[in-house]
């Protein structure tokens, strides 16, 4: 009654205020600025820069993590996270080189590589739902486990490939014009986010982060919706780890390592709210892109990536900060 | 055999001695006389006494309603740095790693209290950061103490007693007196159980959500001190399980990730089990990995129990009809 | 009772963004006076309590105490000023002991430790002399909820207070419970303090109260003597005059044969332990039964049963006849229900959606073409969803919560017309909403029930049920206690019903 110790009120008065207005358009459009104030500071920095050998290369570099970041997005929109991807990530790679070591070929040790990862998701999504602990936890500790299982199978050593026409996907470029990893990632991020504009399910994703309560009044079944947004990560992290194996033509089970903390990071670069119920696939994207940017520039200013690692920690605590005092209300 | 365990989970949880009791019991039965020896008493103990004041540190925490993930990342810096400033004296380079710890626990504090971020992702963003911080100073190398006598913190023993031990039982006793004798430890308790209720009865919010965290990482640090002493080395690998490790222990020991209650004494023992634990499969030649899988599927259970049992506590406490 | 004047407020007024909370009102304690306060819902007893605790300070007028002009601008100077208050939702530190919660924040130290022998002897002596009998020793998650109410007394009164006020506190308690918080609030009449009792139960004031002050609408309507009135007059105080409100003329089934009208709904048995017992009634297609009662009688919680928001232990639903087994609101949708929530905004609409996204979340299956949902469909469905509620839009794609309430409550009607059900169940249809929305609201309804959907209103606007109503349940401490015909009942007959003792005890 007298102290409301809920801190984050989404009521979100915005009775067409022009202070209102501009925050708004700030909150949703801030990769986009924030890429255009990269990309403006880049060709400053560095005449390579806005080369398009370099341009592409950035995308290029950018989308293992960005198929990561897709899947890790569709649970952030719908209040949770998963901090196993940077795990998974490996074990699917292994599953799919060990396999194929045994003889499979690799196209079916492709689907059992993407099988594994959506395993994986049912696993987090049903602790999650059936104990309603914190995803948060849970998800590092089944990232963990993960973990304990590649190492165990690859005994901490790489795994290579026996085929040579395992890594034409991930090295190879369609038509020799665009590489196939970058098609595959735009492609993904193209269904995901028609799936989140236009699908029943996607719907109920921001219903569930904006006001599960309502979800729940309204007909929606958290649970199953729950456990499809954790399946849809297992996918996207299998897919993911499918280019990552094929463009090195090995895998090893640390591969993933930061995997999930960037992950989060590009989504809420993109403008997706730590809070639920907002965002998107295509906006995902631009975060992405800015983080490769911001890779490249680091990169061409000579810092090394330990002091990367440094910036990008401190850039995501300014973001969240900034996601928060933009949401409470005044 | 794992149903059995984990209903022996379930019923013990709440009661860290037993679980305590019965880890070394089953290790004991399972080993013989080479576990029950001296020498592995005192190797346990001395892993226990690096690991135990991060424990404590994070039953604090827990007890005020956050949480940290930074402690093991802390714990590396730390480590770093009283090795590489030891040009300046042992003195100082204990001063210095003290001070970063602090310094830590007082940007966490803030970032949760008044940054009003959710405690998971502040602490996320500090790991992530600090971690960096180990990696350049370091150069991602592990880098190597000169001074002898260092050592004696973290390797030396008084009578059979390792020195850490000495260590990790007078900040066992120290935190355990504040937690339950002094007002300051139980408002922590009461900000972490019912926020409304302690602001009315005029406990000071702010001074008792940020304090824990300076306190945790703030033994975080000791413990990265102690663990060079004994290593007299430090490398970017140290403390990356540490974290789930010392929520794990925490909440055996009592404590709820919803807050409000916990022990010091619950997380000392939870870490003892922990230890126990570990040095247990090592004898038994457990391979490495497969200990990281079970110390993980230990960590997934505590946080499931946990949830289970605080979501019918839950509906007990805020029953007001 | 003395005639020390122990507090004294006049004239105080307080609005919030056009509502008049308090419209010049006045209140009056004694010393060693148990004094009720009591009104309907929104008569602002609740506005004149939180002035006096310092939670809200008044847009004008002054208050004293002991005569002297005070004014209070926080909490923690109400209680320096010797008020103190207990809330209707008790909560206590679960992992502590009585002792500690009695003291929290205040143990008694020696030598910069809690000393907790004195700690432990002084909170006995507390509960000694307020005659509480609850061990010290305990822990607060195992206290019942009038033991934690009792503790709550004993730490929000110090030597210092004057004043104590109660807020609706035996709406959990048990009888046996409530008379034991009698006999402690007895004795702290003799030792002179005066006590504020707000609450709906005139059972109780009759039971327990020297003087009674009734508000309606934010302003002081009387204070008397318990011995000076009755019942009758006091419920006339709290609603105003019977006015000759305008009744729901005739039914929809008025015209049909009788046996062609079948029952839509029919409850059995319905319990839920500790909020509803014993529940039967049964609703025919085009029938408008309303729900009455106060809060907490049960009204809101018998809505959530039926739609499956809450689990019951015992108890049938039938609908058109066969019994269905509803355990969560897809199942209750599935079947033909819909459940118009008592708070719109935090139950009923996603305030961050645009108005075309909230009403379509319901049907969002009958929206699709090749398995994606049809933008146009699902405009051209919110389009004429709005217009024919009488909706002012802007554009389908403008947020929702710039609409004003009476707007939204259009809203979150539509969302669920849209699903077509045979059962409308409404909860609170016109709280916060202007006076022409409101006939709005009640045409729809009645133009619904028309078209033979069966629909059942909760409401505490008495006068709202006569209007919009052909029958009336009146729910009172979980209970049906009466079953009325509007055109032959009156806001005075439900209200009695809804206050009396309940004719069962426990």
């Amino acid at each position: 009654m007298y102290f409301n110790s809920k801190r984050f009120l989404l009521n979100f008065d915005s009775r067409g205020s022009l202070k209102f207005k501009v925050i708004k358009i700030v909150r949703d459009q801030i990769a986009l600025i924030l890429l255009l104030i990269m990309i403006i500071a880049g060709s400053q920095l560095s005449d390579v820069f806005l080369s398009s050998k370099n341009l592409l290369n950035i995308v290029w570099a950018v989308s293992v993590l960005g198929i990561v970041a897709l899947g890790q997005c569709m649970l952030i929109i719908a209040c949770r996270f998963d901090m196993s991807v940077a795990y998974s990530i490996g074990l699917c790679g292994v599953v799919m080189v060990v396999i194929q070591n045994a003889g499979v070929p690799w196209v079916t040790s492709v689907l059992v590589g993407v099988f594994v990862g959506l395993l994986v998701g049912a696993l987090n999504g049903l602790i999650c739902v059936g104990t309603n602990a914190n995803p948060f936890l849970v998800t590092l500790g089944t990232g963990t486990l993960i973990y304990a299982t590649s190492l165990s199978i690859t005994r901490s050593k790489t795994v290579y490939t026996p085929f040579d026409d395992f890594t034409d996907i991930g090295r190879g470029k369609l038509f020799g014009v665009v590489h196939y990893s970058v098609l595959i990632f735009l492609f993904l991020a193209i269904m995901l986010e028609l799936l989140l504009r236009y699908s029943k399910f996607g719907r109920s994703l921001f219903v569930i982060g904006l006001n599960e309560k309502v979800g729940k009044l309204s007909g929606f079944s958290v649970n199953r919706i729950v456990l499809g947004a954790f399946l849809i990560c297992g996918f996207t992290v299998s897919i993911a780890s499918f280019i990552v194996t094929s463009r090195n033509g090995s895998t090893v089970a640390n591969v993933g390592l930061g995997l999930e903390f960037e992950s989060i990071i590009a989504v809420v670069l993109g403008g997706t709210s730590l809070f639920g119920g907002s965002g998107g696939a295509l906006r995902t994207v631009v975060g992405v892109l800015v983080l490769g940017v911001l890779n490249n520039l680091l990169i061409l200013m000579n810092v090394q990536t330990e002091v990367q690692q440094i910036i990008k920690g401190a850039i995501f605590l300014l973001i969240v900060w900034l996601d928060i005092s933009l949401r409470s209300k005044s | 055999m794992i149903v059995l365990k984990f209903f022996f989970r379930v019923i013990l949880k709440k009661t860290p001695i037993f679980l305590f009791i019965f880890t070394i019991f089953f290790f004991s039965i399972v080993l013989g006389s080479s576990f029950f020896n001296q020498l592995t008493i005192t190797n346990i103990s001395r892993q226990i006494s690096i690991d135990a004041p991060i424990a404590i540190g994070q039953a604090i925490v827990l007890i005020s309603g956050g949480i940290d993930i930074s402690v093991g990342a802390v714990m590396a810096m730390s480590a770093a740095i009283v090795i590489g400033t030891q040009s300046l004296g042992t003195v100082v380079s204990i001063f210095l790693a003290l001070l970063f710890g602090v310094l830590v626990g007082c940007i966490n504090g803030l970032l949760v209290t008044k940054g009003k971020i959710v405690p998971f992702i502040a602490t996320l963003g500090t790991m992530s950061v600090v971690r960096g911080l180990v990696l350049v100073y370091t150069d991602q190398k592990a880098i190597m103490g000169t001074i002898p006598g260092f050592e004696f913190l973290g390797s030396g023993s008084v009578g059979f007693i390792p020195t850490p031990f000495i260590f990790a039982f007078l900040i066992l006793m120290i935190f355990h007196n504040v937690l339950t004798k002094m007002r300051i430890g139980r408002n922590f308790f009461a900000v972490g159980g019912d926020l409304d209720n302690a602001f009315l009865a005029g406990i000071p919010i702010f001074r008792s959500r940020f304090i824990p965290y300076v306190i945790s990482s703030s033994l975080a640090s000791v413990s990265g001190i102690l663990l060079a002493s004994r290593l007299n080395s430090a490398n970017p690998q140290i403390g990356i399980d540490t974290a789930l490790a010392s929520i794990a222990a925490a909440i055996i020991g009592g404590a709820s990730l919803l807050g409000g209650r916990g022990s010091v004494f619950g997380a000392f023992l939870g870490v003892a089990t922990l230890g126990t634990l570990s040095t247990g499969m090592n004898l038994l030649g457990i391979t490495t990995y497969f200990q990281i899988g079970i110390k993980s599927l230990v960590f997934i259970c505590v946080v499931v129990i946990d949830a289970l049992i605080v979501r019918r506590a839950i509906s007990f406490v805020k029953d007001s009809g | 009772m003395t005639d020390e004047k122990l507090l004294e407020m006049v004239n105080i007024s307080k609005g919030f963004s056009g509502i008049q909370a308090l419209d010049n009102a006045n209140f009056e304690l004694h010393r060693g006076q148990i004094h009720a306060l009591m009104g309907a819902n929104g008569a602002g007893k609740s506005t004149l309590i939180k002035i006096l605790c310092g939670v809200y300070q008044p847009d004008s007028g002054i208050f004293k105490i002991d005569n002297k002009v005070i004014s209070i601008k926080n909490p923690f100077e109400a209680q320096k000023n010797g008020i103190a208050y207990v809330p209707q939702e008790i909560a206590v530190q679960p992992y502590m002991t009585v002792a500690e919660n009695i003291f929290l924040g205040k143990q008694p130290t020696r030598n910069f430790q809690i000393d907790f022998k004195e700690m432990s002897d002084k909170a006995q002596q507390v509960l000694d002399d307020l005659g509480i009998d609850v061990s010290v020793n305990k822990l607060g998650i195992n206290l019942s909820i009038a033991e934690k109410q009792l503790i709550t007394i004993a730490k929000v009164i110090s030597a210092e207070s004057k004043i104590l006020i109660f807020d609706e506190a035996t709406s959990a308690l048990t009888l046996s419970d409530t008379d034991k918080l009698f006999r402690i609030i007895r004795r702290l009449k003799q030792k002179g303090l005066g006590i504020i009792y707000v609450t709906h139960r005139m059972e109780e004031i009759f039971q327990l109260c020297d003087w009674v002050t009734v508000f309606k609408d934010g302003k002081f309507i009387s204070d008397s003597a318990i011995k000076d009135i009755n019942l009758k007059q006091l419920i006339r105080n709290m609603i105003g005059r019977e006015v000759a409100t305008e009744r729901r003329q005739g039914s929809t089934n008025d015209k049909r044969d009788p046996t062609l009208s079948k029952e839509r709904l029919s409850i059995a048995n319905l319990c839920v332990p500790g909020i509803l017992q014993d529940i039967t009634f049964s609703v025919k297609a085009g029938e408008v039964l309303g729900l009455a009662g106060l809060v907490g009688s049960g009204r809101t919680e018998l809505l959530r049963a039926i739609f499956g928001d809450l689990p019951f232990s015992e108890g049938t639903i039938k609908i058109d006849g066969k019994a269905v087994k509803i355990t969560n609101c897809t199942q209750a949708i599935n079947e033909g229900i819909a459940l118009v929530p008592e708070d719109r905004k935090a139950q009923g609409l996603i305030l961050n959606f645009s108005l075309k996204k909230n009403i379509s979340m319901t049907i969002l299956d009958k929206l699709k073409r090749f398995g994606l949902i049809n933008s146009k469909s699902e405009a051209v469905l919110a389009n004429s969803t709005l217009e024919m509620l009488n909706i002012k839009f802007r554009t389908i794609e403008q947020t929702v919560s710039t609409l004003s309430g009476g707007n939204q409550q259009r809203v979150v009607l539509g969302k669920w017309l849209v699903t077509n059900p045979k059962i409308l169940l409404v909860d609170e249809p016109t709280r916060g909403v202007d006076v022409s929305a409101k006939s709005d609201i009640h045409n729809v309804l009645l133009d619904l029930a028309k078209n033979d959907m069966a629909i059942i209103v909760v409401s505490s606007e008495l006068g709202e049920l006569l209007q919009v109503c052909e029958k009336v349940l009146v729910l009172n401490r979980g209970r049906i206690v009466a079953e009325l015909l509007t055109k032959n009942t009156s806001t005075h007959e439900m209200m009695e019903l809804a206050t009396g003792e309940s004719t069962t005890r426990e």
